[in-house]
């Protein structure tokens, strides 16, 4: 027999995004407001449309038309071995609309632990993965024909593993994971390999990712006018190069980059940050543990927020030429906090 | 001696160390008893018409993610200890590769837990080590403190072949020390969806307050209930984690309800929609979650209490 200890805990329900609004202000009613504000000048006929909420902003990505959350789940990580799993409504509920996860080959279980959520909401919500094509040369080699037909068979493999593993017959985009060398990024094998994917209706847009030689790598992006999306792994100092697990050397700054990011968006391209903050986490993280390093480039009003530092990062980037970040989100207080800063971040720029 | 000479001599008396030292790390079944040595060994697994690319390499956490980029931090949430690494090449066809990863986790329970976070449902299992499963051409294998992953270029029977001959090879050398994974023993066993459990060491169901925390699924009628343990330094740490447990429901959900079941004592959290029941026994934490029934949730939740494998 069941007993029931003391009576029920009245509590009204605390949404999540009642939560998040409420500690970023005084209430949601700001936020709202400030919703309005912000997306009212991007609703345009031809955009695509997905679960926008108040709690979210919104910036159109590139010429897909899409309004994509400023703040992209990356479920790659996250949804090793489903862990966090249970963050994905709570990130819906809170108005992100895309989902950016990897190819089995790489993010061990992550596509199909994402497979659950789509099947309720696959109309809602913009979904990306992405794979490899793998070359095994040096960034600035030329890759051959051969390499080039090689990795394009690799990668269209992958990708359709990835639909399988979705769940689904259709992603919004499909990246190059992961691109260093800007010969594969030109390779028109790889790039035909996409059309015909795209002709069988199994993707929507091309895209990369890269974060080592991102500068060159984005400058071939932009000079082929094929990618609708980047994913580059930037900071508010500079590029960050996953494979010193620093900032670039000679790195301009993000201020500096600004011509080049203006280019890409000329171009019709998406620009969406990751690795924006990995610098600043501690070493179990992969990062170097220090917190203020680009404090240096903060504007008084953003440096006396009450933002933490990977927040500020957020804020900053999202202030300067990125149109959305990816936040690798493993919990709920992660969840909370990069909302936050997403959802705010105009609040500390003049 | 000209300098090509000198060259080759220190290569040859390096490759000799080298061999030395993976010798005196043999065990007594021939296995391999230290990761430091295993280049040696992955080197001579080379398959047959393969070659090995550059050299096997070994990574320590500090610079695995030149290898796997961001995936190294699932790694070293886990402890990981060394990662050894070759890529083998078709000889006559160098865009076919097959790459073997071996990663030396510290621990069995830690070897475990990146095992079986990675591990799809529904794959061909193998008779390789403690547990093992291919998909396609590739395999995954769990042999005591270390985790193996072949990742193949292509699916074919070749490559399907190819890498199973390799996949034997290598756990043939290496060494199981036979230490047991507790929460395998101590989550019941009836009911138990088979190899579902997984363990987590940090963030397990997205919360950060749980660590060391294992999962499986329990088939109930027919409804699939997640289960969790977690195992805690005293019965006061255990006491504290389910506070904070009600506190996460409290934020998140719709509330809690404190209940007794006999000598059980329960906190049942209305998720909003769903339930999740949370139950302290001595140092252990442990519950249901995500169940839509909540009388179920109660239900399995006393069960699992009542049926914990204590040593």
């Amino acid at each position: 027999m069941i007993k029931k200890i003391k009576n029920r805990d009245s509590f009204d329900r605390r949404e999540f995004i009642k939560i998040v609004a409420t500690a970023a202000f005084s209430g949601p009613i700001l936020l709202s407001a400030a919703y309005s504000k912000s997306n009212e000048s991007i609703r345009t006929k031809e955009s695509i449309h997905r679960n926008e909420q108040p709690t979210m902003t919104y910036r159109k990505l590139g010429r897909t038309g899409f309004l994509s959350s400023r703040l992209v789940f990356g479920c790659g990580a996250a949804l090793t071995g489903g862990k966090a799993a249970r963050l994905l409504e709570r990130a819906f509920e809170a108005g992100i609309n895309h989902f950016d996860v990897g190819s089995d080959i790489y993010y061990k279980g992550s596509e199909r632990n994402l497979a659950p959520f789509l099947k309720n909401h696959r109309d809602q919500v913009w979904v990306v993965s992405k794979a490899p094509a793998i070359v095994y040369t040096k960034s600035g080699d030329s890759i051959t024909l051969e390499q080039a037909k090689s990795a394009a068979k690799y990668w269209t493999g992958l990708m359709d593993a990835s639909l399988k593993d979705l769940q689904t017959d259709y992603v919004d985009a499909y990246y190059l994971m992961a691109v260093d060398n800007p010969s594969l990024v030109r390779s028109e094998e790889v790039y035909n390999a996409f059309i015909k994917a795209k002709a069988a209706g199994k993707v929507g847009h091309f895209g990369l990712s890269t974060h080592k030689n991102a500068q060159k790598v984005l400058e071939a992006a932009i000079e082929t006018g094929w990618y609708d999306l980047a994913m580059i792994g930037i900071t508010p100092a500079g590029w960050y190069d996953w494979s010193t697990k620093s900032l670039a050397q000679d790195t301009s700054t993000l201020v500096e980059l600004q011509g080049l990011l203006k280019r890409a968006t000329e171009a019709g391209i998406g620009l969406v940050g990751m690795k924006t903050v990995r610098y600043l986490a501690p070493f179990w993280s992969l990062g170097k543990g220090d917190p203020s390093a680009f404090d240096k480039v903060y504007g008084e009003k953003l440096k006396s927020s009450s933002f933490s530092p990977f927040q500020r990062g957020y804020a900053y980037v999202l202030q300067h030429g990125i149109d959305v970040v990816n936040a690798d989100m493993q919990n709920f207080k992660h969840l909370e906090e990069n909302i936050i800063a997403a959802a705010t971040a105009d609040r500390y720029f003049s | 001696m000209t300098s090509a000479g000198i060259l080759e001599r220190i290569l040859k008396l390096r490759l000799l160390a080298l061999t030395v030292a993976a010798v005196m790390s043999i065990g007594t079944y021939g296995q391999i008893i230290a990761s430091p040595s295993l280049p040696v060994m992955v080197a001579g697994s080379t398959p047959k018409g393969w070659q090995i690319f550059d050299e096997a390499k070994q990574f320590t956490p500090e610079n695995l993610y030149e290898q796997i980029n961001g995936r190294a931090a699932f790694f070293q949430a886990y402890d990981m200890i060394r990662m050894t690494y070759a890529r083998f090449v078709n000889s006559d066809e160098t865009t076919q590769f097959i790459n073997l990863s071996i990663y030396d986790m510290g621990t069995p329970t830690n070897a475990f837990g990146v095992f079986s976070a990675e591990r799809s449902q529904g794959e061909s299992s193998l008779d390789l080590g403690r547990a093992s499963y291919r998909s396609g051409a590739n395999y995954f294998i769990w042999k005591g403190q270390y985790y193996i992953r072949i990742i193949s270029a292509g699916t074919s029977d070749e490559f399907q072949r190819i890498g199973m001959d390799l996949a034997q090879k290598v756990t043939d050398f290496l060494l199981d020390s036979g230490e047991h994974v507790w929460g395998l023993s101590a989550l019941p066993l009836a009911d138990r969806m088979p190899e579902s459990v997984q363990y987590f060491k940090v963030d397990a169901m997205g919360l950060d307050f749980m660590r060391n925390t294992y999962t499986a699924t329990y088939r109930k009628g027919n409804t699939m209930v997640t289960a969790f343990l977690s195992r805690q330094d005293s019965a006061e740490s255990a006491r504290a984690k389910v506070v904070r447990y009600a506190a996460y429901a409290k934020k998140y959900g719709k509330g809690t309800d404190r209940l007794r079941a006999g000598e059980v004592e329960l906190v049942s959290c209305d998720m909003g929609g769903t339930y999740d029941v949370v139950y302290q026994k001595g140092p252990l934490i442990g519950g249901v979650t995500y169940v839509e029934d909540r009388s179920l949730a109660i239900r399995v939740a006393i069960e699992m209490w009542e049926k914990l494998r204590l040593e």
